[in-house]
């Protein structure tokens, strides 16, 4: 557990700011809920979206791990009934977080333009 | 039932859970668990609760994560320097921690080697896990006893009926010495001939040749070592050489010399089969009857790719009984595969069944191994529980200015991973100093494996398993002190520690009294069984080879002109030497036999002097004798083949040999007391010895008793080179072979005496500086005490009687563990010494004995001070 632990502490001292799959939708999808972006509707959307089942806990690291680097923010919101009177942690996205995702498309992007134009005798069909 | 999220859930997830989060999180489930509800049944939104709980076992969300608190290089630095400063502090305690561990250490990693390289054994052998020998299950008045020996057309059958199991199926013969000659070279050397397709079967690499080596009868290949030693430099392929000095050969191949822990080790050459086929009279003539009877020839096999060895082996089953005739199939014999991964540590049977092996010596000694490293371990912990009292302070002080419990845990966690690096080094030098010896003891070229990072690998988790193990109860309990009770000085070590502490040194000496035991026991076994009596004169007498064809017809020469030279009294040749039975025989039958009894006798056919050259006791009728034309129709027998055929005055008594028209009518002139022919810890089997002239393989020769022994063989290999110019002359005493048949049970006996030693040294080291420490702990109370007038022998007694009472307990725990351990160890052996109460007090009163020794020195030092120097102090 201590291993775990000092790696994750290290990643987050290291200002790591490059993204990855799971972290990239993470950050769209707070954009896209905006006042909802909290860790269960995160949930509920992204499996909505992508038909995959996250987990609560894993959406909250992730976010807990986006937070440390920076490309999110969070508070707490009102409290509602079908929550036992809890308060839920809204996140928002930061103008990091805003640069982390255009960096992440515009390489894409660029890997998109060099990608020569499809025609049929590119398409490899596998079995 | 109220629709509410799972309490018990709730619950472990708040054990866990930071606290800053429990607001939100909690806030989140329940809504997940609610809106679960409308479209599921409330047992799976339950389901899925537990799931969401689950998965916030995250290392982000766990609480007391200051438990765990990364600690900068700094603090290291201090633990470090601190845990450096108590070991100068404290030197006594830390080279008795420092050296025990690293014996054990060196022990751990010494068994280690050798574990791991019994347990490669065969991995030379690319396809080791597809090849198998051909065995057979045989009943035998009652009995299933196993054997190799199977004959040739199963070979044939094999192929034809179950073809697509195997790849190969191959005939061998046995191992044997024969004389290799190349020009004037005439040497004796190790191999068989086997199928030509072995080389593809035991991936042996091929240094010249291809792997079609062997398909031409006229062919060898030969070792490397064997290459070199003929051939020097020069090529051996395409070179003739002679077998035997009859068979002629050409060389067309040179394999690598497998290692040690192959079967092939030692095999200096391959002959093809099909070359023994033709040349000898007696296999060509099974071979071409399709003899289903003659039992002589191994069969090697290697199976398919993708089926099953146990399948194989059980649809081979019926394969010999279809065959055979009714008389072999009453036996009903059973083929099976025994697997070459079993060979070596899986090959010991018990009516018919597999019962290990050399894998329980492998088990056996690899506990050993981590018993002994953990009583290393535990004067390590005992030692750093017992100095707690001195470190309370520190431990006090630290929490006060704000060390977390964890902090302190990585602290002591440091400190034993200092001592164990320690003695870790310590234990390589140790390794490197004792691995020759070790090397001889065991018998192999074992060496640490430097160059390997898979070694370092293992090492490294070593070092950190040893370090956790051993630190981990100081670090647990050192960490758990009050800073208040501490510091105020109300603080004494706790009652569970002192048992705990006392549990471990009652598994330390359960441990090495039990191993004591062990050692005295099977040195007993050992002693008994080499005071068995012979039967015949072991001393002086030398046995040689005399199969080659060059000895034909030479006996009476020799033996004439030996004994006028009166180097030797007398020689004879025999079928198989003393120490060994060659062949066994079951055809006899006699008047009054039982139907159902099958006999299996021992014979050995021998020329008229054997007697004499033995010194066998004639205890009915008379010896063999050259003046009775008629003894070549006579018998001799043991007492015990008298028994088993129920005669009780066999002289003159008719046996006859063989069930067919060939069968031959003997005669028994004399039966002999039972000689010591195989094992020394089976029963003695029963024999028959009958003249002949054929089947001679050795002759054993009498030495001069009153000449000294290195003159007479001087003139012994002059005649045998005079008179047999193309075989070299090579002999082996008798005492020398009886002798080897203990080596396997010494190797046990020296190994489990080394192990035993060093795990008493282990334990006195710890008791050592237990009572130094006690000692020390009361000086004080010993200064009132002997101002107030108690004797020397008093504190002595006070201070000993402890530990002498532990010891007592597990001299108690001890004794059943040992004996009902040793007891099944002795089942094994037909000739053993019952165990003995005696050995279980020798055991004990040695352990109490060296535990008043060590622990007398610290209570006489300290019963002797002089008490003002003790009170004065401080």
């Amino acid at each position: 557990m201590r291993v775990v632990y000092l790696f994750y502490k290290l990643e987050g001292n290291m200002k790591e700011t490059r993204l990855g799959d799971f972290e990239e939708v993470i950050l769209l999808l707070v954009g896209i809920l905006g006042e909802e972006a909290y860790a269960f509707k995160m949930a509920e959307e992204f499996e909505a979206q992508t038909g995959r089942v996250a987990s609560i806990g894993s959406v909250h690291s992730t976010m807990d791990r986006l937070s440390t680097k920076g490309f999110l923010v969070s508070e707490m919101g009102q409290p509602s009934t079908n929550r036992g009177g809890r308060r839920k942690r809204i996140y928002t996205i930061t103008a990091s977080g805003q640069l982390a995702l255009k960096n992440s498309k515009d390489f894409k992007m660029s890997l998109w333009k060099q990608y020569p134009a499809l025609s049929f005798d590119q398409i490899i069909f596998s079995k | 039932m109220k629709s509410v999220p799972p309490r018990l859930a709730e619950w472990v997830l708040m054990r866990f859970l930071r606290e800053d989060l429990a607001e939100e999180v909690l806030g989140d489930l329940d809504e997940k668990f609610y809106a679960t509800l409308e479209s599921k049944t409330l047992l799976r939104a339950k389901l899925d609760y537990w799931f969401q709980v689950i998965n916030y076992l995250r290392p982000f969300a766990f609480k007391n994560a200051t438990l765990f608190h990364p600690i900068s290089k700094g603090m290291y630095k201090n633990y470090l320097k601190i845990g450096y400063r108590n070991l100068l502090r404290n030197k006594g305690y830390s080279s008795i921690n420092i050296l025990g561990l690293a014996v054990g250490m060196s022990v751990a990693m010494l068994i280690g080697l050798w574990v791991q390289d019994e347990l490669s054994f065969g991995e030379y052998h690319e396809n080791h896990a597809r090849v198998a020998q051909v065995m057979e299950r045989e009943a035998l008045n009652g009995n299933i006893s196993i054997g190799q020996a199977l004959p040739i057309p199963l070979r044939a059958e094999l192929l034809s009926k179950y073809g697509e199991d195997f790849e190969s199926v191959i005939l061998a013969f046995w191992r044997q010495s024969l004389i290799i000659s190349y020009d004037d070279i005439n040497l004796t050397a190790e191999g068989n001939f086997m199928g030509s397709d072995v080389i593809d079967m035991f991936t042996l690499k091929m240094l010249k040749g291809g792997s079609n080596a062997l398909t031409e009868p006229g062919s060898i290949i030969i070792s490397e070592s064997l290459a070199k030693i003929i051939f020097k430099e020069s090529d051996p392929i395409g070179q003739l050489m002679k077998i035997d000095n009859e068979l002629n050969v050409m060389v067309t191949g040179v394999y690598e010399d497998a290692p040690k822990n192959s079967d092939f080790y030692g095999l200096s050459w391959i002959a093809p089969w099909k070359l023994w086929e033709t040349s000898q009279e007696w296999v060509r003539h099974s071979a071409n009857t399709h003899d289903w009877s003659n039992n002589s020839f191994q069969i090697y096999v290697s199976i398919a790719e993708y089926v099953n060895m146990t399948a194989v082996s059980e649809r081979i089953k019926q394969a010999k009984f279809n065959n055979v005739n009714e008389r072999a199939q009453a036996l009903t014999p059973e083929l099976f595969l025994h697997p070459m991964d079993d060979w070596h540590l899986r090959s010991a049977w018990e009516n018919g069944v597999q019962k290990g092996g050399l894998i329980q010596f492998v088990v056996l000694f690899g506990i050993i191994g981590v018993l002994v490293l953990i009583l290393g371990c535990i004067n390590f912990m005992n030692l750093s529980t017992a100095q707690s009292e001195r470190r309370s302070k520190e431990v006090g002080i630290r929490k006060a200015i704000g060390a977390q419990r964890g902090q302190l845990m990585s602290q002591f966690l440091t400190e034993s991973f200092l001592v164990v690096m320690l003695s870790f080094v310590l234990a390589m030098i140790i390794i490197s100093l004792v691995m020759p010896l070790f090397n001889g003891l065991v018998e192999k070229d074992l060496f640490v494996p430097f160059s390997d990072v898979y070694f370092w690998c293992v090492s490294l988790g070593f070092i950190l398993a040893t370090a956790l193990l051993a630190g981990s109860y100081p670090a647990l309990y050192l960490s758990s002190f009050r800073p208040i009770a501490v510091l105020k000085g109300t603080f004494r070590a706790a009652g569970s520690a002192l048992l705990f502490r006392k549990v471990l040194v009652v598994f330390q000496f359960t441990t090495s009294v039990a191993l004591v035991i062990g050692t005295i026991i099977v040195q007993q076994q050992i002693e008994h069984t080499k005071d068995r009596p012979m039967g015949y004169e072991v001393d002086g007498t030398i046995m040689t080879w005399s199969n080659s064809a060059g000895f034909k017809g030479k006996f009476d020469v020799l033996r004439n002109e030996l004994k006028s030279t009166g180097a030797i009294v007398e020689m004879s040749e025999s079928s198989s030497p003393i120490t060994m039975v060659f062949s066994r025989v079951s055809s006899l039958s006699w008047e009054g036999k039982h139907p159902d009894y099958t006999p299996n006798f021992g014979r050995i056919t021998v020329t008229p002097e054997y007697g004499q050259t033995v010194g066998w006791e004639i205890t009915k009728g008379r010896d063999f004798s050259r003046n009775f034309a008629t003894d070549t129709a006579a018998l001799i027998i043991n007492q015990k083949a008298a028994n088993e055929m129920g005669m009780d005055d066999p002289i003159g008594k008719m046996i006859k040999w063989g069930n067919d028209e060939h069968a031959r009518h003997f005669q028994i002139i004399g039966v002999i007391n039972n000689m010591l022919v195989e094992s020394p810890f089976d029963e003695i089997s029963p024999m028959i010895f009958a003249m002949s002239k054929s089947d001679m393989n050795c002759m054993t020769l009498k030495l001069h008793p009153n000449k000294s022994a290195s003159a007479s063989l001087m003139i012994i290999q002059d005649v045998f080179n005079k008179h047999i110019p193309s075989v070299p002359f090579d002999y082996s005493f008798t005492d020398q072979a009886h002798g080897k048949k203990f080596a396997s049970v010494e190797k046990v006996g020296k190994l489990s005496g080394i192990f035993a030693a060093l795990a008493i040294i282990i334990s006195c080291l710890g008791i050592f500086g237990m009572a130094s420490f006690v000692a020390e702990q009361r000086t004080k109370e010993i200064g009132i005490r002997k101002v107030l007038g108690s004797s020397v022998f008093d504190i002595w007694k006070m201070l000993a009687s402890g530990f002498v009472l532990l010891v007592g307990v597990s001299f108690l725990i001890a004794i059943p563990i040992a004996f009902f351990t040793l007891s099944a160890w002795l089942e094994g052996f037909d000739y053993k010494k019952e165990i003995h109460w005696s050995v279980f007090a020798i055991a004990g009163l040695g352990a109490l004995l060296i535990t008043m020794m060590t622990v007398s020195y610290h209570a006489i030092h300290s019963a002797l001070g002089n008490p003002l120097n003790s009170l004065r102090s401080e």
